[in-house]
């Protein structure tokens, strides 16, 4: 079975001011063995919350409502933390931060850090566990000799390697990147993306991409789902999402990045604000915004409407506008 | 300074003796280059240098502080942990009720009141006789109830409430998350990973604290008759003893200074992040 | 005795929370603040209102020497036979006084000398961040013996150094305030407006970043109590007004008459008040998100 993660009308609220917002709202998505999905979508549309879910580490003022993720046959969130702790995290599934200046821990040497994990997680002695991580070193393009430096002396590329080699020690089958590039800039961030490409042939694990930056998602997946207030409003192969965009929302988003066959084209902005979660209006959530609501949208929530095979979009006039 | 009954010319003879009769700019300068070559002036209460003064008395205030900023420090970095790891729980509250309530508590009248019950009352402790004399047994004896009383009034109430509230802060940070997502035992990542980050501002306190504990030690040194420097100051201020209290604010100056570079270097050791050259 | 300045505003922790409601979180503080306000104004009425309220004058003295706890005196009498209660009723307008008086001092002085420098930045900043800094390490409790015993024992004087000695964490408060304030769009509206600075300054950015400075003062108000306290214990007092530090001197002298120490228990009682309320100022200016159940 190739099936790796599937992910089935999830359902994740924070708790604020005495009631429930919803972070996350009935996604459902899949990833194969090998696969790389990408998620893409601006700031706050929950992405980051779904990652956690999936890893089973959301915190305390959170909860999945409702839903199931099904990694590897079983659903982990019926999985006692123990068993996650155990045989699932970092084993099964690894994350990737962004490279901020504390995603490693500041007051451990990087190597330190590193081969503490290897050892705790693959039960290996000191030094197997430091050899481990010399290889991951030049796997991802390092000198091991700067294993014995604080995270402050790294640049931020070079934590970035370093974040992904130490996600790589238990070599997962799935690595959940939550913006992994964000902090970086262009030139190190083409790096980062090639060798996480790189990798990818070589070990052929599955890779959930998200990113806010649709360059990023469409250089590195070949699946794409895109995320706004919580929902997933079109998920399909790269291929269609990129050169025939259904949805009102991905169309928006597709037009505000530059695009390098058409450099002159004029760049535009989704004018409005991302929905206040707490005040979800009735209908499309996208309304506000869309250039092509209409009343109904305003007042039903759209359907999800298949295109074609893999190719689906959140909308009322997701046929009309396909054409 | 000469006596209630000096005449005048006693008078005019001590003015000459304590180079009174120099100019003001004069007796400053003969003053700071005497602070160079360690000659503070001479007490006038104790006909004795002023360095000899304060040095003899140091001691007893030094063996009254460490400990003091020491187990402050270590209950402190505890109870405030504790607080933290049950964030919002009843156990946190009333720490944090508990805290605010023994700093609110004036140190003086704590360090009366431990002195009545445990002193008077149960007699565990003696009343009277302080300061580096007798058997070891013996010092310690009688210096329980004046650090007791610094340690539940003043330190570790201030360190509790920073460790707190800079666990808070650790454990939003990525590489916390991390650790989760890694799958390390909630301990671990507490203790190992989270607190080492969180004592950071402790130690800085630690320095800014040689400072401001000063209040508490000569309100302990009074109640419990403690012969240190904060009875010192008190007693120089009664008997109007100027040089021996312009030694005093120069010295504590200088320990201050002190104190808070011995914490910045501390404080480089523990964070990588900080360097010297 | 400058305290750690602003309390940490809390925001959502990561984890390590139990699933408890928040509710007890929030309703702890939002009481404590609440009985903080109430003990204020409990002994803000008590000083106002002492020559009503004491049974007996603030120096009368009688015959009963050293009398415990009684019908006639509440909590028996000192030395020379003074009412404790009444005493420690005029106590009050003491240290009332001196916490509100050196709180106001400092506020304004750190709100003035914080502002300028956040707002205009530049070098002007620097310099006053170094002088904050180097005001704070000076060991205030010293300087404050030293200056009541060189200049006098009335209460202004040491009023006044308290408050020179303890305006900085304001102004450090009202500096960062300042400088994230100063960037919102708001103000930058109103400077294309043309509106002056100090027009800016003290209409629209003040008002909005006053809070945390407030929560400051209401734990400055709580040290200056304690500070008056310790003066007054240590001798170093306005003789002509009683204060809690005093009587409770009393108890040193008089070491059986354990009545006289209660005035510690006002003392503690004031003190907490204040740190109750700062807390309670702190706690409701922060947002904050709660503990999900199941």
């Amino acid at each position: 079975m190739t099936e790796l993660l599937k992910v089935e009308g999830l359902t994740v609220e924070y708790a604020l001011n005495g009631h429930y917002v919803k972070a996350v709202d009935d996604v459902s998505l899949t990833v194969n063995k090998g696969d790389a999905l990408g998620i893409v979508g601006e700031s706050g549309c929950g992405k980051s919350s779904l990652a956690l879910a999936i890893m089973g580490i959301l915190p305390d003022n959170a909860r999945i409502a409702s839903g199931i993720v099904q990694f590897e046959g079983e659903d982990l969130l019926k999985m006692p933390q123990s068993r996650q702790r155990r045989d699932i995290r970092w084993k099964r599934i690894s994350m990737i931060f962004q490279s901020s200046m504390n995603a490693l821990n500041p007051v451990y040497r990087v190597g330190s850090t590193l081969t503490s994990v290897a050892e705790f997680k693959r039960k290996v002695s000191r030094n197997e566990a430091a050899e481990i991580v010399e290889r991951l070193y030049r796997l991802v393009g390092m000198d091991p000799s700067r294993m014995k430096n604080f995270p402050h002396q790294y640049s931020g590329g070079m934590r970035q390697r370093a974040v992904i080699a130490m996600s790589l020690i238990c070599e997962p089958p799935l690595i959940i990147a939550d913006e992994p590039t964000t902090a970086l800039d262009v030139v190190v961030q083409n790096q980062i993306l090639k060798t996480l490409r790189k990798l990818r042939e070589d070990l052929g694990m599955a890779i959930i991409l998200i990113s806010h930056d649709v360059g990023v998602i469409g250089e590195t997946c070949e699946r794409v789902a895109v995320m706004y207030g919580g929902k997933l409003f079109e998920t399909g192969s790269a291929k269609q999402l990129f050169s025939k965009p259904n949805n009102p929302y991905t169309r928006a988003l597709l037009g505000c990045f530059p695009d390098l066959e058409n450099p002159k084209r004029k760049l535009n902005g989704i004018p409005g604000e991302p929905p206040d979660l707490t005040m979800i209006p009735p209908g499309c959530r996208f309304a506000p915004r869309c250039a092509y609501a209409k009343e109904i949208c305003r007042t039903q929530a759209p359907p999800i409407y298949e295109l074609e095979a893999g190719h689906k979009s959140l909308c009322h006039f997701a046929k009309e506008l396909s054409q | 300074m000469a006596g209630e009954y000096a005449t005048p010319e006693i008078i005019a003879a001590t003015r000459v003796r304590w180079g009174l009769d120099k100019p003001l700019y004069i007796q400053l300068y003969t003053y700071i280059s005497g602070v160079f070559k360690g000659d503070l002036g001479f007490s006038l209460d104790f006909n004795r240098p002023v360095l000899d003064v304060i040095v003899s008395r140091l001691p007893n205030t030094l063996v009254l502080v460490i400990p003091v900023m020491i187990i402050g420090l270590g209950f402190g970095l505890m109870l405030g942990a504790l607080a933290a790891r049950h964030l919002g729980s009843k156990v946190d509250s009333a720490l944090q009720v508990l805290a605010l309530t023994f700093y609110s508590a004036p140190t003086f009248w704590l360090g009366l009141v431990l002195l009545e019950v445990f002193g008077l009352d149960l007699g565990w402790f003696p009343l009277l006789g302080g300061g580096l004399v007798g058997s070891f047994q013996s010092i310690i004896w009688h210096i329980t109830l004046p650090v007791g009383a610094l340690i539940v009034a003043w330190t570790t109430p201030i360190f509790m409430r920073l460790t707190r509230s800079s666990m808070m802060e650790v454990l939003k940070e990525d590489y916390i998350t991390t650790s989760k997502a890694i799958g390390y035992p909630d301990s671990v990542i507490f203790y190992r990973h989270a607190l080492r980050n969180a004592l950071l501002p402790s130690v800085t306190m630690l320095g800014l604290m040689v400072g401001t504990i000063f209040s508490g030690v000569v309100l302990v040194e009074t109640v419990f008759s403690w012969p240190g420097l904060g009875l010192l100051l008190l007693e120089a201020i009664h008997a109007r003893d100027y040089p021996l209290l312009m030694g005093m604010f120069a010295i504590i100056a200088v320990a201050v200074s002190i104190s808070m570079f011995i914490t910045d270097l501390v404080y480089g050791l523990l964070d990588p992040r900080v360097t010297y050259k | 005795m400058p305290r750690t300045e602003a309390l940490e505003p809390e925001t959502r922790p990561a984890g390590f929370l139990p699933s408890l409601s928040d509710a007890v979180r929030r309703l702890v503080h939002f009481r404590l603040g609440l009985a903080g306000f109430v003990i204020i104004l409990f002994f803000g009425i008590l000083a106002i209102g002492a020559p009503y309220i004491a049974p007996y004058g603030e120096n009368q003295q009688s015959y009963n020497i050293l009398q415990p706890p009684s019908a006639q005196h509440l909590l028996g009498t000192d030395s020379i036979g003074r009412d404790t209660l009444s005493r420690i009723i005029y106590g009050s307008q003491v240290s009332m006084e001196f916490g509100f008086g050196v709180a106001l001092l400092s506020l304004v002085l750190g709100i003035i000398l914080g502002a300028f420098p956040g707002y205009f930045g530049g070098l002007i900043d620097d310099l006053f961040s170094r002088f904050f800094d180097t005001v704070l390490m000076i060991p205030a409790f010293f300087l404050i013996i030293l200056a009541v015993a060189l200049f006098g024992s009335n209460i202004q004087t040491s009023m006044l150094i308290v408050a020179l000695t303890s305006w900085p964490s304001n102004a450090r408060i009202t500096r960062a305030q300042v400088l994230t304030l100063k960037t919102r769009a708001y103000v930058q509206a109103s400077t294309v407006t043309g509106a002056g600075h100090l027009r800016i300054l003290f209409k629209h950015i003040l008002p909005n970043g006053i809070s945390p400075v407030i929560a400051n003062s209401a734990l400055q108000m709580a040290n200056a109590v304690l500070i008056e306290a310790s003066l007054s214990f240590l001798g170093l007092s306005d003789p002509n007004h009683v204060s809690w530090g005093t009587i409770i001197f009393g108890a040193v002298e008089n070491f059986n008459a354990w009545w006289l120490s209660m005035a510690g228990v006002t003392l503690m009682i004031l003190t907490l008040g204040f740190n109750f309320a700062a807390d309670g100022v702190s706690y409701l200016l922060t947002p904050r998100l709660e503990v999900a159940k199941g």
